[in-house]
């Protein structure tokens, strides 16, 4: 399979794909059918997303309670709500990108190892 | 996350100092329905089950809550000692509990000897939401240190509609709404994060009206053991940094006049309307408290 073949079958379905930040590995993401989670770096997130083909949708994400260090806190909140404005989806089988809806990058993801 | 992750992290913190002159400037510039706890310095020895679970010896303002549940026993959440880095599960496998006082810098320190999160935890929806701490040596009660007795069903059923307290040293702000509320000012670390331990009143929600707010955002589950609690219109609840912490109801029949029926859980910001904190109910895990003490 090509890479856009590629591309064009991942991004059909982001359910069951598990992500981590290129920025930083203690934030993550997970898709599972309709539901989202991972690491915004201090809380555990969950949620609800909506995908149509490269459209994506995250709902408010709730989160847990707990502290860490401001800075840290800080970056969370900026992860959480740039997550939250994500447009549109890119995948391929080692990134994925999130782009708002102008089509800027946003986000960037590196696909967790397996195994 | 790590406990090396945590000392990574709380460096930063440490060396933020606090600015009275910051706090009063940015607590001026914000209006009530802006703090997200609303909530009141607690009196003395008022909740002498509260502890904080710190990570490392130069935590400061990070970490959770718990309650002592006997001298040697903690009941906390399980996401404050199960978390996640590269995407894996770590677990927590010590911690140091801070007791006996109200001053985040004047607790008495105890190292854990062994930490239980139930073994059924899921992180991405919150189910069983509950982890215990054996302390490495019981605490002496007295004066600002006792036990805090759990709920039972019978008492849980009874108790929707009626107001609980929740107390902990967790943001007094949202951070989202502090930054909408005050474009350009930067947030300052001294305003979210109290050093005085905090309490505030919340009613228990029904769980069916809780989830079908939850529901409308999409369908987060607000799964079998937990509750909600805290206003329609908002304004009042725990945040950041009350994870673990205890949710109490008044109860004559105990000789501390209160139980505690919740765990501070998660929810979505804090303090929004209709979007009720939500806590794991100690008597749905009557049994699994009961069988961890006795095994371990």
């Amino acid at each position: 399979m090509g890479l856009i073949e590629a591309v064009m079958a991942v991004v059909v379905s982001l359910t069951g794909s598990h992500w981590v930040s290129s920025d930083n590995s203690k934030q993550s993401v997970e898709f599972k059918a309709s539901q989202i989670s991972g690491n915004a770096g201090c809380n555990q997130f969950f949620g609800t997303y909506n995908q149509k083909d490269s459209k994506i949708s995250v709902n408010p994400l709730a989160t847990t309670r707990m502290a860490c260090s401001h800075d840290v806190m800080l970056k969370e909140h900026d992860f959480l709500a740039t997550l939250e404005s994500a447009k549109h989806v890119e995948m391929d089988a080692n990134m994925l990108i999130l782009k708002n809806a102008n089509g800027q990058v946003l986000m960037k993801f590196n696909r967790k190892d397996v195994g | 996350m790590t406990a090396h992750g945590f000392k990574t992290l709380l460096v930063g913190a440490c060396a933020l100092t606090l600015l009275a002159g910051g706090l009063a400037a940015h607590a001026a510039s914000t209006t009530d329905t802006d703090m997200i706890v609303n909530g009141k310095p607690a009196d003395a020895n008022k909740w002498p089950w509260q502890i904080r679970i710190f990570y490392n010896d130069q935590d400061a303002k990070g970490g959770c809550g718990g309650s002592l549940i006997s001298r040697q026993w903690v009941l906390t959440a399980a996401h404050c000692v199960v978390f996640e880095d590269n995407g894996e599960k770590q677990f927590v496998d010590r911690a140091i509990i801070g007791y006996g006082g109200n001053n985040l810098d004047q607790l008495t320190r105890v190292n854990t000897a062994q930490i239980i999160p139930h073994a059924d935890y899921d992180p991405s929806t919150h189910a069983n939401d509950i982890a215990l701490i054996k302390l490495a040596e019981p605490v002496e009660f007295g004066t600002g240190t006792a036990a805090v007795d759990l709920s039972t069903p019978e008492l849980f059923n009874s108790l929707v509609g009626t107001k609980a307290t929740v107390t902990g040293w967790g943001y007094t702000y949202d951070i989202d709404k502090f930054k909408r509320s005050n474009p350009g000012v930067d947030v300052d670390e001294s305003v979210l994060a109290p050093n005085e331990l905090q309490e505030v009143d919340v009613p228990i929600q029904p769980l069916e009206k809780c989830r079908a707010n939850y529901a409308d955002l999409g369908g987060i589950p607000v799964p079998d053991g937990q509750l909600c609690a805290g206003l329609k219109v908002g304004g009042k609840d725990s945040c950041q940094g009350d994870s673990g912490g205890p949710l109490v109801s008044r109860d004559p029949t105990s000789s501390k006049g209160y139980r505690q029926v919740g765990v501070v859980s998660w929810g979505i910001g804090c303090a929004e309307a209709k979007l009720f904190g939500v806590y794991t109910r100690t008597d749905f895990y009557l049994d699994w408290i009961k069988s961890t003490i006795s095994n371990n």
